[in-house]
């Protein structure tokens, strides 16, 4: 399943859905709002409170990525299924984001296809967020962000 | 009337001749792209065989604001991420992406 929603989601209904026929490992990945930041958009070394994430995305192109990514660990590792869900909107500390979850035949393929998935979606997704903090917001990947977000590395599939 | 049409039927065909502005392309802009321009979308016309370095020299004259963008933008055609030198069709939907962050 792959799906963009700006509703909570179910993680336990997720991984009971991976419970089926040749599947003996299910790997999952969520992704939760943390409650702090060392970013900051400058030089901060001091984590400052999150308030909240505002996640926006370009909903179509962004469902073809994430089933491209689907798609290519189906070919590329030995997994029976993949779920890849990201929620959009305003979030708040300890919400879910996002939940990778993989049922395999053996616990290897499920683990290594779970982190192809979301590095992937980290690169390749036009999923965006803005780190609104005690002190100011700012979106993410902005000039001053200290990750490496360059073109070439969204570019790269 | 007449003259309106047969201003209009002469600019036709002088673009036709020239190459005018006949391919109508939409622009998206997303997340700190769309804050700063303050808008999501834009439609803006360019010629024939049009490629991205074009349309996005076309889209600094009509909206200057896109100068304040990054030097290297990301962007896709037709959802599909693309580069400088691919050659614009009439109705494609394009998008310039500030550097993703999702996750």
């Amino acid at each position: 399943m792959i799906e963009i929603t700006e509703e909570d989601f179910d993680a336990d209904k997720i991984i009971q859905g991976l419970r089926k026929e040749g599947v003996g490992a299910i790997v999952t990945f969520i992704g939760t709002v943390r409650d702090f930041t060392e970013m900051g958009g400058d030089e901060r070394t001091e984590p400052v409170e999150v308030k909240q994430l505002i996640y926006e995305c370009y909903k179509d192109m962004a469902l073809e990525k994430m089933t491209l990514i689907r798609d290519h660990a189906l070919v590329n590792y030995d997994i029976r299924d993949m779920t890849i869900i990201h929620r959009t909107g305003a979030l708040k500390p300890h919400e879910q984001i996002v939940m990778i979850a993989v049922g395999a035949a053996h616990r290897k393929d499920a683990f290594k296809a779970c982190e192809y998935a979301i590095e992937e979606l980290k690169k390749s997704v036009p999923i965006w967020k803005k780190e609104v903090t005690s002190e100011k917001d700012y979106w993410i990947g902005e000039e001053g962000d200290i990750r490496d977000l360059s073109p070439k590395n969204a570019l790269e599939e | 009337m007449r003259n309106w049409l047969n201003c209009s039927k002469r600019r036709y065909i002088l673009r036709s001749l020239t190459g005018g502005y006949n391919l109508k392309i939409k622009v998206k802009f997303f997340a700190s792209y769309r804050e700063i321009l303050g808008k999501d979308e834009v439609e803006v016309d360019v010629g024939e065989d049009t490629d991205i370095t074009g349309l996005l020299e076309v889209l600094k004259k009509v909206h200057p604001e896109i100068k304040a963008l990054s030097e290297t933008l990301i962007v896709s055609v037709n959802k599909e991420y693309a580069t400088y030198d691919t050659i614009l069709k009439n109705k494609d939907e394009v998008a310039i992406l500030p550097p993703v962050s999702g996750g």
